[in-house]
């Protein structure tokens, strides 16, 4: 293939070269077995993605194998692509799918399933299971998605659930065994703990997800790959802890990534000075669900400022609760930018605050703003979401209020020393549902209620000039929530869909509502039975096959306390009983 | 006693593609792993103070690309070389650097007076030296050369304008020639004025010359290559900014 001829005619055509500094170049011999990492989405969304990275360097450093990206391509490459009759390629030796052994898609985002079978497609490589042949590659699956296996089940051949550093070695070994014979590696797959082979599953047997024990003897790459073009996050990263002690109702990260654990203070700060001296990067991002959780945050600040303001290495503290001794810590941090800070209150009222167990209070949010503004910040983004469960338009109306009501106790009443403006930006998200939460029962919201409530707040927010107000589509919500709660039927209106031109279903430039809509309409499903909710927490579920080690019973418990507006102290405060405690590595979270 | 290491570099290729900004990231990283002493920028979020000369196209590759760094103490050029080269991704390699003890040098952008390049194509058909060397005396013995350009205004944040203005591109061409010819293929070179007030790309040129002599040679697999950067020396006659493999 001519790539530069295509190179020449494309955007962005650095999104397709590789060979970035610290990509991995590996021999190819007869035996060598060939991993394609592959991320549904444009390279410069899938090279900031954190687990896409740890794998990536995880199967070249600690198997054989040799493992190689793809990534989405832009829509002009797509096109030149198929009027060429070639195919996709991966970035390091420019292959085809077609010459892999496995095949590793991750699944992040419900609307990213579109571009999976495009990818396919572009390889030549059939797009159900049971239409692939011997010399197929093996198309694996993973990532929080895969929680709800069935809409993507008779695509995919393994679908791994949990933690994928481990699976992804014993997969690998097993490869090798077994690479003579398809059937063979699939049953033999299936017997390893946290991998779902559909066409070899039995009912009555429950998939249990994995979880690493221990984080600090787990890999993590000090030599991390580094984008050729500008991406979403484009700085160094450590990864504090997995999962969260807060127990947000609505989050299904806090679920699935039980039980907490926290990597050693140490660990963290010799990971943090070895990627630096690695990479040159000047920013150093400390990631987790909630980062002032970790335990050891203030300590753990302190180390990374000393070791690292000589560098004039700044520090990105995404996810954080803004407390007092959090904004202690920024403010020692020199190098944090005083330009906008996120913080995300999801409702307008203190009952619908309960009810998702936000443990939040107006008054602790005002006087947050109020100390970030008076330390110098000027922008404030605050996140919300529409279409909460038991949600009236009075809650609805309350989000305005608290914004109004912010604006007034920090802006207007300030001290006449602050003379720098505040702007406030309110960004508002439609609510949904996702499996493995206590709000796996509920009713999704409909679009026409979503849009009134849009419509609503809109008015009210056109006449305060200072706040910037931002909501997202109803219909991509819609469709996200159909696939979030779908079954095994899915799949073909996916491929439907697909065949129609769907994809790139996240972009909104390319989002083709009417076309999805044409797909269920052709093959009979009715959207709104996967987006309506169940009236009992007996129904069966799509998912019940799946153990994410959190207990039914636990869920309904958190589901009836948040009906009645009731909550639950956090996991430091008292152990909920959620099932992770009497799991071998679980126990009380620290 | 502030220090600039002017430095030349070249940029070829698949690493041809990345854009200019591109290029600045991968370098600014480069810079911290290679352990250049940098002098930073005041304020919130500093930057290690480097500018670079006239910026490429992206998919044009070059072997002299020119950058200045101000350094924080004296280091020797040979030892930047060899410590940049040591961490640079392929395709990228420092040939030619030079340490000032100054604070202040004649900006890279000002100095920046000739632009040449190296141009190959190809034709459908067996091409002639003659025929192609009378193309481009005919095409250059124009009085004017015009083309439309099209300005971007963005001085309104919220009313963007586009401007479309004639410009003469015959005084910007200083020499234009065949190099050599083999049955479809040749090469050509191209030197180019790059003025305060306006210079052309290659492209450009090539793509006015073939529709003037109705060649017929394929537009789309023209490659461009970059081959020195001259500036004006005192006796008002071009030279290249530093001279490759020259370490002082």
């Amino acid at each position: 293939m001519n790539l530069e001829k295509l190179l020449k005619k494309v955007e962005k055509p650095a999104q397709y070269l590789g060979n970035e500094y610290n990509s991995v170049r590996k021999e190819i011999r007869e035996n060598t077995i060939r991993f394609g990492w592959c991320f549904p989405d444009l390279y410069e969304i899938g090279m900031s993605h954190l687990g896409s990275l740890i794998m990536y360097h995880l199967i070249n450093e600690k198997t054989e194998a040799f493992c190689e990206r793809f990534y989405m391509p832009g829509e002009d490459m797509s096109k030149l692509l198929q009027e060429n009759y070639l195919r996709i390629f991966s970035l390091e030796t420019k292959s085809s799918m077609n010459e892999f052994d496995l095949i590793g898609f991750t699944l992040q985002y419900e609307l990213s399933y579109t571009n999976i079978l495009h990818m396919l497609k572009l390889s030549e490589i059939p797009l159900r299971s049971a239409d692939r042949k011997e010399k197929d590659p093996i198309i694996i699956m993973g990532g929080p998605c895969a929680y709800n296996p069935e809409p993507i089940a008779d695509i995919a051949d393994i679908i791994v659930i949990g933690e994928a550093e481990e699976i992804i070695i014993e997969l690998i070994e097993l490869y090798r065994e077994h690479a003579t014979n398809k059937a063979d590696f699939l049953t033999a797959a299936a017997a390893i703990q946290g991998v779902y082979v559909p066409s070899a599953y039995k009912t009555s047997s429950r998939i249990t997800k994995r979880f690493i024990k221990n984080l600090d003897q787990s890999y993590y790459p000090q030599n991390p790959l580094m984008p050729h073009m500008k991406t979403v996050h484009d700085r160094a990263t450590v990864e504090l802890f997995r999962g969260c002690i807060r127990g947000c109702r609505f989050c299904q990260a806090g679920i699935i990534y039980r039980p907490v654990r926290e990597k050693s203070k140490e660990k963290l700060v010799a990971d943090a000075c070895a990627i630096i001296q690695n990479t040159g990067y000047d920013e150093l991002s400390l990631t987790s669900l909630s980062t002032s959780d970790y335990s050891q945050f203030y300590d753990l600040a302190n180390e990374l400022m000393s070791e690292l303001e000589n560098e004039r290495v700044g520090l990105s503290l995404p996810s954080l609760r803004l407390d007092n001794m959090t904004l202690k810590i920024l403010k020692q941090i020199q190098r944090v930018r005083k330009s906008g800070l996120t913080f995300a209150p999801e409702a307008g009222s203190q009952r619908l605050r309960n009810v998702i167990n936000k443990g939040i209070t107006e008054d602790d949010l005002i006087q947050s703003v109020k100390k970030a503004y008076e330390a110098g910040w000027s922008q404030i983004k605050l996140y919300f979401m529409i279409g909460l469960p038991t949600e009236t338009m009075e809650d609805v109306e309350a989000i305005y209020q608290l914004v109004s009501n912010l604006d007034h106790e920090v802006y207007q009443k300030r001290d006449s020393q602050y003379k720098h403006p505040l702007k406030i930006s309110v960004s508002v998200s439609n609510f949904v549902p996702k499996p493995f939460t206590p709000f796996q029962w509920s009713p999704q919201d409909t679009m026409e209620s979503l849009k009134m409530k849009h419509q609503l707040l809109k008015e009210k927010f056109r006449k305060k000039r200072s706040v910037q107000f931002n909501y997202h589509d109803p219909e991509t919500s819609f469709l996200e929530g159909i696939f979030a709660r779908g079954d095994r039927h899915l799949s073909e209106v996916l491929i439907r869909a697909y065949e129609k031109g769907c994809r790139f279903d996240g972009w909104m430039e390319h989002f083709k509502f009417d076309k999805w809509m044409e797909a269920f309409e052709e093959l009979e499903i009715n959207p709104e039975k996967y987006t309506q909710g169940t009236k009992s927490t007996d129904t069966a579920l799509p998912w019940d096959h799946i153990d994410a080690l959190v207990t039914k019973e636990f869920l309904i418990r958190e589901y009836n306390k948040a009906l009645n507006a009731e909550t639950t102290p956090h996991c430091r405060q008292k152990c909920t009983g959620c099932g992770l405690q009497t799991v071998e590595g679980g126990g009380i979270c620290p | 006693m502030p220090m600039i290491m002017r430095a030349k570099y070249t940029k070829v290729g698949m690493m041809k593609y990345l854009s200019h900004l591109d290029l600045v990231r991968l370098f600014e990283r480069a810079f911290r792993r290679a352990e250049i002493p940098l002098a930073f920028t005041q304020g919130f979020n500093p930057h290690p103070m480097v500018s670079f000369a006239s910026p490429l196209s992206i998919g044009v590759s070059s072997e002299a690309e020119y950058f200045d760094l101000v350094l924080s103490t004296p280091l020797d050029a040979k030892e930047f070389t060899q410590r940049m080269n040591d961490t640079l991704p392929e395709g990228i390699h420092i040939n030619a650097a030079r340490l000032y003890s100054t604070n202040k040098l004649t900006s890279l952008m000002k100095e920046s007076a000739l632009l040449s390049y190296r141009i190959e194509g190809h034709s459908n058909i067996p091409l002639q030296l003659e025929a192609l060397d009378e193309s481009i005396s005919s095409f250059l013995a124009q009085p004017e050369i015009l083309i439309e350009k099209t300005i971007k205004k963005n001085k309104y944040k919220h009313r963007k304008q586009n401007k479309s203005v004639t410009v003469n591109i015959r005084s910007l061409i200083h020499s234009f020639n065949i190099k050599s010819v083999k049955e479809n293929f040749f090469t050509a070179e191209l030197e180019i004025y790059n003025y305060d007030s306006g210079t052309v790309k290659p492209l450009i040129v090539c793509q006015n010359w073939i529709r003037f002599s109705e060649l017929q040679i394929c537009q789309e697999d023209l490659t461009f290559h970059r081959t020195e950067v001259c500036r004006k020396n005192s006796q008002e006659s071009f030279e290249a900014i530093l001279s490759s493999d020259s370490y002082s």
